[in-house]
């Protein structure tokens, strides 16, 4: 059966942007600059939330996350 | 095979780090909706979350070949923003020190109360620990929700068709 396909959204950005969209959520649901927001994340805290997914992959695309081992493959 | 599961109602955005196009992420409904997409299920409403991040690395024979460098597949009961889901599955960069499985399934608080497992008398804590899940496809979490465990509606009858070419492609194509 054809079906259609879903609308496919590409969004590129600098390294600095994307922090400043990381900055910007923090901001918005912590009141926290990304940084901050971003120690309290990697300590544990809001595991398992949407922000801290969202924050997590913000700061991925902003080259934040150096301090994480690749997981093995 | 996302419109034929879920709908073409929903939007897959990519996002791109403008420095190095061959890693990107992938989140199914706009980005800003945190929780996810929103679904109807069973039990009732709920919010689907998918994400990966992906890389296409340059092999040996000078081709491309996609890998998965992280992926969430989360299922809430509400749209808040801090809420923990209520399932998810994820393989994830391991922090520096720890020693958990990358592929694992943790299960959300409910009301700041923790699920736990009395296991030889200790609390174990089902948000906490990283229960092993092995590499979990797309295809799998689609069918957990469309099947009686979540009832969610198919958007077309030969949605099993669809997840199972996919799976196969899968396996065929993209583990080798």
């Amino acid at each position: 059966m054809a079906t259609k396909n879903p609308k496919f959204i590409t969004t590129t950005r600098k390294p600095a942007e994307w922090f400043e969209a990381a900055d910007k959520l923090a901001k918005r649901v912590l009141n926290l600059s990304a940084r901050d927001a971003w120690s309290l994340v990697c300590a544990g805290q809001y595991e398992g939330t949407p922000f801290a997914a969202e924050l997590s992959q913000l700061m991925s695309l902003a080259g934040e996350d150096q301090h994480f081992s690749h997981a093995a493959e | 095979m996302i419109a034929a599961t879920l709908g073409a109602t929903h939007s897959v955005h990519r996002r791109e780090d403008a420095t190095n196009p061959n890693r990107f992420s992938l989140v199914l409904g706009p980005p800003s909706e945190l929780a996810g997409i929103r679904l109807k299920g069973s039990r009732g409403d709920l919010y689907f979350s998918l994400r990966q991040t992906l890389e296409a690395v340059r092999q040996p024979d000078k081709a491309f070949r996609l890998k998965t460098r992280e992926y969430r597949y989360a299922i809430a009961e509400d749209a808040n923003e801090l809420t923990e889901a209520f399932i998810r599955w994820e393989y994830a960069v391991r922090p520096a020190g720890k020693t958990w499985c990358a592929h694992h399934v943790q299960i959300g608080r409910r009301d700041q109360n923790a699920h736990v497992l009395q296991f030889n008398g200790q609390p174990l804590d089902l948000n906490k620990v990283h229960t092993p899940t092995g590499f979990v496809l797309i295809e799998y979490v689609l069918r957990f929700l469309l099947s009686n465990d979540i009832g969610v509606k198919p958007a077309t009858t030969d949605w099993e068709t669809v997840l199972a070419t996919s799976e196969r492609a899968f396996f065929e194509d993209f583990s080798r």
